[in-house]
């Protein structure tokens, strides 16, 4: 098994073990939301394993449009923690977290079964840990020709490169956000769930480039866009007009379709006085300031 | 002010022959920030307003209209003047001014091949969203209290006030109802931090009367300012009224400088502006 270029969430399919690298729990959040979303609409059992409490984390999923409540009644979401599933106590082993799997498997049958690790519970004191890569060869092997699929995601500001790179070799994807701009300054990537751009930190004409291509790319698929940029500080007129004119350009041929923009107070004013209350296709939503 | 297709203002001259675009803004006083910038600088020339801004006395949400109004007439001396300029902030009393000059040379010819290269560069990156260099300036209009703009040989100079608040009474809605019209009348400031409310009330309003028509008048005699979250909660509800059949809505009294604002930033169109409520209520 070898792994590929960096795969879009959304192209993954039954048998695939991937591993997933994000940059912030945002990007982990909205990655997983699409994971999550793609496999309930396909009729999968979903298991999402994290550290972040099972309240927040259908929390987390149910601000990404997807419908938590009935799923998680149905049974066929789960979001748990990693005790007596991955871990006993502090304690992990290999050949238990696979005993653990191959029940969840069975119980899923042929239902089909999408599996979603935050592999944090690796970076804390955790007796055993050495065995992370005999792991994830166990779980490749487990899943080749069944209708499971993995996805192990890993913060890869936090995950050294060696041990990245040791259990790199035992997925047969990598995946990561689309992203457009990253540095300091500025981030402008995919957002997954619900579909559009992110846009993070202080965006000016000197980006527009990466702007037209992210906003080109987001409106290419079908359905709503959200263009989220709550964690934007900053924008000036060029790239908010070129958002605006986006957003104008889609309603002559599919008039059902929105261009959701979601920003701090100060920012919606902006977008008004460029004239967002004139265009039909546009919902301007609030944020509060974080 | 006429402004050329690339937002910069079109070159005026003395009776000399000459302009001196410092000349009209020659302060006397020290400024509390004199910064040179250059595309690659734009950032930090934010940052350092937004940080004086705010030391200043500027409210935050004010700080903010504040940078995106030297960013955009820094920008437009990046873009389309001499690649680099100088902005100075000086603080009165009552208010902070703003000097953006670049020593570029607008001329005619010069600045149409900019833009022409511009327009070829953005046209091969990014075909389907062209920008407008100059709306640039009309928000900026929009957010300022003052903006003044002079060209020459010299280069461009562009100046814009923005008022430090003064003591004055706490936002307040009031409603009655005369001669068959709903009056609002509005107090204090209309800003991010009443803007929110303000919304609510008149989207309240035209949900109470959703099957009759609502004669809304907004008086505004008592307001005493807006930033740009407040102006845009006035267009938005210009914006439902007009959406919503049968309701129609009026600004009375609005105070002398801030209908002058609204004609400077262009928006007096967008409303209907009277003396008093009592006018109002005969030609609603």
């Amino acid at each position: 098994m070898t792994v590929g270029a960096d795969t879009q969430i959304t192209d993954l399919t039954v048998d695939d073990h991937a591993c997933l690298t994000f940059g912030e729990s945002e990007e982990l959040f909205d990655l997983t939301a699409a994971f999550v979303r793609d496999g309930l609409d396909g009729g999968l059992k979903v298991v999402w394993l994290s550290d972040a409490t099972p309240d927040r984390a259908t929390a987390e999923l149910a601000r990404r449009g997807i419908a938590v409540a009935e799923a998680l009644a149905s049974g066929q979401l789960v979001a748990a923690s990693y005790e007596g599933r991955l871990l006993a106590g502090q304690v992990f082993s290999a050949g238990q977290a696979m005993t653990w799997l191959a029940a969840e498997m069975a119980t899923a049958g042929t239902q089909g079964l999408r599996l979603a690790v935050d592999m944090s519970w690796a970076l804390g004191p955790v007796f055993g840990v050495e065995q992370l890569p005999e792991f994830e060869e166990k779980v490749a092997a487990a899943v080749t020709g069944t209708t499971v699929s993995v996805l192990c995601q890993y913060d890869r500001e936090r995950f050294d490169p060696v041990t990245l790179a040791s259990v790199a070799a035992f997925h047969t994807r990598s995946v990561a956000a689309a992203t457009y701009h990253a540095d300091v300054m500025l981030r402008i990537c995919r957002q997954y769930a619900p579909p559009g751009i992110r846009l993070a930190g202080e965006l000016d004409y000197q980006a527009a480039d990466s702007l037209a291509l992210a906003l080109t790319e987001a409106i290419r698929l079908e359905g709503d866009v959200t263009i989220n940029m709550a964690p934007l500080a900053f924008i000036d007129v060029s790239c908010a007009r070129m958002i605006l004119d986006a957003a104008r350009g889609l309603n002559p041929s599919t008039p059902s379709r929105r261009v959701i923009l979601r920003c701090r107070p100060g920012l919606a004013a902006r977008f008004v006085l460029l004239g967002a209350a004139d265009i039909p296709a546009l919902s301007l939503v609030t944020v509060d300031d974080h | 002010m006429t402004t050329n297709g690339d937002g910069r203002p079109q070159s005026t001259t003395t009776p000399q022959g000459t302009t001196t675009p410092q000349s009209t803004t020659t302060p006397q006083s020290t400024p509390i920030l004199d910064q040179a910038f250059d595309a690659g600088s734009l950032y930090t020339l934010r940052a350092a307003v937004a940080a004086h801004a705010t030391q200043a006395g500027l409210a935050p949400d004010r700080a903010d209209d504040l940078v995106i109004a030297v960013h955009e007439l820094a920008a437009n001396a990046v873009r389309h003047g001499a690649g680099h300029g100088r902005l100075r902030i000086w603080r009165s009393d009552q208010a902070l001014r703003c000097e953006i000059t670049d020593d570029g040379v607008p001329d005619a010819e010069d600045a149409k091949d900019a833009e022409n290269a511009e327009n070829a560069a953005s046209e091969a990156q990014a075909p389907e969203w062209r920008t407008e260099p100059g709306h640039g300036l009309s928000l900026v209009r929009q957010v300022a209290d003052h903006t003044s703009l002079s060209s020459g040989r010299d280069g461009t100079s562009a100046t814009i006030s923005f008022a430090l608040a003064a003591s004055g009474p706490p936002f307040r809605l009031d409603r009655h109802q005369a001669d068959g019209c709903l009056v609002l009348t509005v107090t204090g400031p209309l800003d991010l931090a009443s803007a929110a409310e303000f919304s609510r009330t008149i989207a309240d309003l035209l949900n109470e009367n959703e099957n009759g028509s609502v004669k809304l008048i907004l008086d505004l005699a008592s307001l005493t300012g807006w930033d740009s979250v407040g102006l845009a909660a006035l267009i938005t509800a210009q914006q439902q009224v007009s959406a919503t059949q049968g309701a129609r809505m009026i600004l009375a009294g609005l105070p002398a400088h801030l209908e002058q604002h609204l004609r400077e930033a262009n928006l007096n169109d967008r409303f209907t502006l009277a003396d008093s409520p009592a006018t109002a209520a005969k030609t609603i």
